[in-house]
């Protein structure tokens, strides 16, 4: 059982990640991968420009290792690789990448699901659009909310 | 009294700066008290921190307004999360 967690400032390749994932695993049967990319238009269907991610350095690297813990606990996961990044994020590039493993495919398919269900809501980041206009913070939905929800039911060994 | 270093995340960055110098009135002093003196400070606190939404962050760990803080510890303000 492995968990790493790595806050990406400049850019998040995730084939060449999910190549180095798989690489490293020893005797696991499934792999399930995950990449959040940034959507060129706002909510309201604005073109944006960027989209920047704020952090507060320790704690947000944290918030995101306990999410990794808790799915851990849930599903009879392996391995666990989150990377998300931090900084300016243009249109179409990378915000996320993860990546779960386990001998048979079911528990990597629900704790990737269950991570990004998690990470939209819980991570500690702060995310401000930015258009050819001007700019603003934007706030957890409640479309969010109710995705963490789902596994509200859901607990270790089930 | 002591200077203390608050920093402050997201849209609180924006309109205040990543971290002001603050003088502590005094010590050890509720996360409630402190929104208080520190609006008394500087007239920009006022707005940002009477907003019940900006949670406080003490050592990094979101604290509620009860907590006890003391001069050196790490202090953030921080607005809600956007998630990842």
């Amino acid at each position: 059982m492995a968990i790493t967690i790595r806050l990406e400032p400049e850019n998040l390749q995730p084939d060449a990640e999910l190549r180095a994932f798989i690489t490293s695993l020893n005797g696991d049967g499934a792999v399930v991968s995950f990449t959040g990319l940034m959507r060129p238009t706002s909510k309201e269907g604005e073109a944006l420009t960027g989209l920047f991610l704020d952090h507060y350095p320790g704690m947000t690297e944290r918030s995101i290792s306990d999410i990794a813990t808790d799915a851990a606990a849930k599903f009879a996961v392996e391995d666990i690789l989150i990377i998300h990044r931090c900084g300016l994020v243009l249109p179409g590039a990378a915000i996320v990448f993860v990546a779960t493993s386990s001998p048979h495919r079911r528990a990597a398919f629900e704790a990737a699901d269950y991570l990004m269900d998690r990470l939209k809501s819980d991570a500690g980041f702060w995310k401000r659009e930015d258009t050819a206009t001007g700019s603003h913070w934007i706030e957890p939905t409640a479309q969010d909310a109710k995705d963490k929800e789902r596994w509200s039911n859901i607990h270790a060994g089930n | 009294m002591a200077q203390q270093k608050i920093y402050f995340f997201g849209r609180l960055a924006e309109q205040l700066g990543r971290s002001r110098e603050v003088e502590m009135v005094e010590e050890p002093i509720t996360i409630r008290d402190l929104r208080v003196a520190l609006a008394a400070q500087a007239v920009d606190f006022a707005d940002a921190l009477v907003d019940p939404r900006v949670r406080a962050c003490v050592d990094g760990v979101i604290v509620t307004d009860d907590a006890l803080v003391r001069a050196g510890q790490e202090i953030a303000f921080i607005p809600p999360l956007s998630g990842g």
